[in-house]
């Protein structure tokens, strides 16, 4: 009973396939064609009975026609036609069962089609968007973004994009049936693979998109710190949430009323949520097609008793005098707490005066980015701390900025 | 602020005269959650709420008399994380609306334990002009002002005392004590009080119960954190309480755990609280500029601090040698920190305007 429900659920669907149609033309065919030829006897002499008069000319032409030979002093119209059945009604039958036959391959090829479309299945897609280089980072895509959905052989899909980087859709398709993507209205975000393949038969579909607009850099990428003393994480998430804390003040640092400062709101912390496993070139590569500001990526381990947070911040070509990575190596003790914060704090200022520098931002902006590190990273306190201010210092000469004036009474 | 909001409260208020002015610090409920215990955070800005609320007292000062100061606690919002979070949670109030958030977040770090404390000064708040709170008048009949230095401070890191941290994170709450000294108890001290007494490292309070006692305030870290002082200092500035705003500016400069912006800041703030007082403010001025040469801010207070001691001169005293060469300084300093500013910034048009002006009443006073 089952099997019979499940057949009648595709008919609907086999009956729009390619394979349905040729069943339909199949019978449609038979049945014309033979309906055609089973009538042509009786047709043809109703013709040659309208045609001749003299019955020795009637009977010569009914014998070509039925190639039998008309019974002796067979007469009369309705007799004749009586006749002509009767000597073509074995033909007909045999016509019947063509048409039949035909109809019965017809039906074959109709349940071929039903068992076609029972291979195939409702399948619930969700597509979710991630920035490129990341497993967990949603985009902020605008509220007109569109994923159009184009699976092989079948109409285009559009759905709209949810919760900023998600978007759903109901397709019918078999195991191996593929589609493929495209962004509409995504604002300055592209798929970083447009001709990747897509599986309709999966319920999840990851797809990476990539910024277009690579020039502002506001993205500090942090990757899963890893070592042999922070087990559970607790350490990293930590740093994080400090990192966090002082990322989301920033804008608050400058002057509120200039609007010149207000990008830096958009300043996020992303979290790659895995660890950093890439060659030198490869993470500037990832920098730069992330438009990351900064890629952060470290260790903790232990030495001497103390268990110490090795950092390294990537900024590419926002290195600026710094070495790249900027490496720093910090005791995980509540007393370097503040050294830590003021060290990554410093970093981002001064990574944001050289993205602010490369992008021609007027000078006195660039100027209160160096300011701002400047002031943080004299109270840094061992190796980093001179070299920060030493970066920042050559930084400020090569803008032009005024040097600090000996000032009198 | 909605009334149940308002019931919820707690406010710690000294009442200097009625119809006055009110400034007013909101303290918000540290968050601790990191550290898998929420009381930490609590306790945390408890302790440093009774603190700050011992700075205030009665200004001095004409204008200073017409304020009054208060500190409220918030015990039913959830901590605010950010900056913006706690401007939100300051714009929500409707009652006692703060000028300042003093709010934080507490981590385990390591073996230990790490509060951070943070300061927001809002700048929207109806009837607190802090834009203009340094003026000097110009020759054209118009003032130059500055703003106040910097509307966020970070404050140094408070590693907690070991020693305090059983008492700051048991689930029960602050020992109310029977006395400033002793062990004898009243019990404990819940989410609403409110304090009526200043003594040194404690503060008498009294419980919804009627029930009164003491609240020891302990030091929170081993090192003396400036977070009291410069909070106290900047309640001060705004009630116009420039001595007291001094006296407590000049504690957070002594303190060598200060950080450099806090430092940088205070210089600026005792700059103003000087000039207010009708000294020069020159020397701290200059202070702040030795920290933070390249900051725009700083190079205005320096610009404000020559322009204030200028105007404080006799007329002939202008036109003399000593006015000459407060006009000559700072024309020397707007001309070398040009970069610092936007192009055809106003604010340096102005002193511009200040210094042709004031240099052609001098000569025609020659």
């Amino acid at each position: 009973m089952g099997s019979i429900t499940d057949f009648l659920k595709y008919i609907p669907e086999a009956a729009s396939s390619p394979l349905a149609f040729v069943a339909y033309a199949l019978v449609v065919l038979a049945w014309v064609v033979t309906t055609w030829l089973r009538g042509n006897p009786e047709r043809k002499t109703r013709q040659i009975l309208a045609q001749f008069k003299d019955d020795g000319l009637r009977l010569g032409a009914l014998r070509t026609l039925t190639n039998n030979a008309p019974p002796e002093g067979l007469t009369g119209n309705d007799a004749i036609l009586e006749w002509v059945r009767e000597g073509t009604r074995s033909k007909k039958r045999i016509l019947l069962v063509v048409a039949l036959g035909m109809t019965l391959v017809a039906v074959i090829i109709f349940t071929v089609a039903v068992r076609g479309a029972a291979g195939a299945s409702v399948n619930h897609v969700t597509i979710i968007l991630h920035r490129m280089g990341t497993t967990r980072d949603c985009p902020t895509l605008p509220e007109s973004a569109h994923v159009l959905v184009f699976p092989k052989g079948k109409p285009p899909i559009d759905a709209a994009v949810y919760e900023d980087c998600k978007a759903s859709f109901v397709v019918n398709a078999k195991a191996a049936q593929t589609a493929i993507l495209k962004l509409k209205g995504a604002g300055g975000f592209s798929l970083s693979d447009p001709d990747r393949q897509y599986l309709l038969s999966l319920n999840t579909w990851d797809a990476y998109l990539s910024s277009s607009d690579p020039k502002q850099r506001l993205r500090l990428t942090l990757f899963r710190y890893t070592g042999d003393c922070d087990s559970d994480n607790h350490a990293f998430s930590t740093f994080q949430g400090i990192l966090q804390t002082k990322v989301n003040s920033i804008r608050g640092m400058f002057a509120s009323n200039d609007a010149r400062y207000d990008y830096l709101s958009e300043l996020n912390i992303v979290p790659a949520g895995e660890v950093l496993n890439l060659s030198s070139q490869e993470i500037r590569s990832y920098w730069d097609t992330t438009s990351s500001l900064q890629v952060l990526s470290g260790l903790c381990f232990r030495s001497n008793g103390v268990n110490i947070f090795h950092s390294q911040v990537f900024s590419g070509e926002l290195s600026g005098d710094l070495h790249d990575p900027f490496i720093a190596e910090l005791p995980l003790t509540p007393q370097e707490f503040g050294t830590t914060r003021d060290i990554h704090t410093v970093s981002v200022l001064y990574a944001l005066a050289q993205e602010a520098l490369s992008r021609g931002v007027p000078q006195d902006i660039v100027i209160s980015y160096l300011s701002h590190a400047r002031e943080i990273a004299q109270q840094v306190s061992g190796a980093n701390g001179p070299q920060l201010v030493a970066a920042i210092d050559t930084s400020l000469e090569r803008l032009g900025a005024p040097a600090p004036m000996v000032l009198g009474k | 602020m909605r009334r149940a909001a308002a019931v919820s409260m707690l406010c710690i208020l000294l009442t200097i005269a009625a119809a006055a002015q009110q400034i007013t610090m909101m303290v918000a409920p540290f968050d601790s959650a990191s550290t898998g215990n929420l009381e930490l955070g609590k306790k945390t800005g408890i302790i440093l709420n009774l603190q700050v609320w011992q700075t205030l007292r009665i200004p001095s000062t004409v204008d200073g008399k017409k304020t009054q100061g208060s500190i409220t606690w918030d015990v039913t919002s959830n901590p605010p994380t950010s900056y913006a979070e706690a401007e939100a949670l300051a714009a929500r109030q409707r009652e006692d609306i703060p000028q300042t958030v003093l709010w934080g977040r507490a981590w385990r770090y390591g073996p230990g334990t790490v509060v951070e404390a943070f300061l927001l000064i809002r700048t929207n708040v109806p009837g607190f002009d802090s834009q203009n709170v340094w003026s000097v008048p110009a020759p054209d009949g118009t003032n130059i002002s500055v703003s106040l230095p910097r509307r966020q401070i970070d404050f140094s890191p408070i590693v907690l005392r070991g020693d305090l941290l059983p008492q700051l994170e048991q689930p029960a709450g602050l020992v109310l004590y029977s006395s400033p000294q002793g062990s004898s108890t009243e019990g404990e001290v819940g989410d609403y009080f409110r304090a009526l007494e200043q003594a040194p490292d404690s503060a008498k309070v009294i419980l919804p119960s009627g029930v009164v006692g003491w609240i020891r305030l302990p030091r929170l870290s081993s090192t003396h954190t400036e977070v009291v002082d410069f909070s106290g200092g900047v309640i001060r500035i705004l009630r116009h309480d420039w001595p007291g705003a001094f006296q407590l500016f000049s504690r957070v400069i002594n303190n060598s755990h200060t950080p450099a912006a806090v430092l940088v800041d205070s210089y600026l703030y005792l700059a103003l609280a000087s000039a207010q007082m009708g000294q020069s403010a020159y020397e701290w001025a200059a202070k702040a500029y030795g920290l933070s040469p390249y900051s725009k801010t700083v190079v205005q207070y320096l610009c404000m601090s020559r322009m204030s001691d200028f105007a404080h001169l006799s007329p002939d005293d202008k036109a003399g040698d000593r006015g000459r060469a407060l006009l000559d300084s700072l024309q020397t300093l707007v001309n070398h920190s040009n970069a610092l500013f936007q192009a055809d910034d106003a604010w340096l048009k102005h002193v511009r305007l200040f210094l042709s002006g004031n240099r052609s009443s001098a000569e025609s006073r020659r």
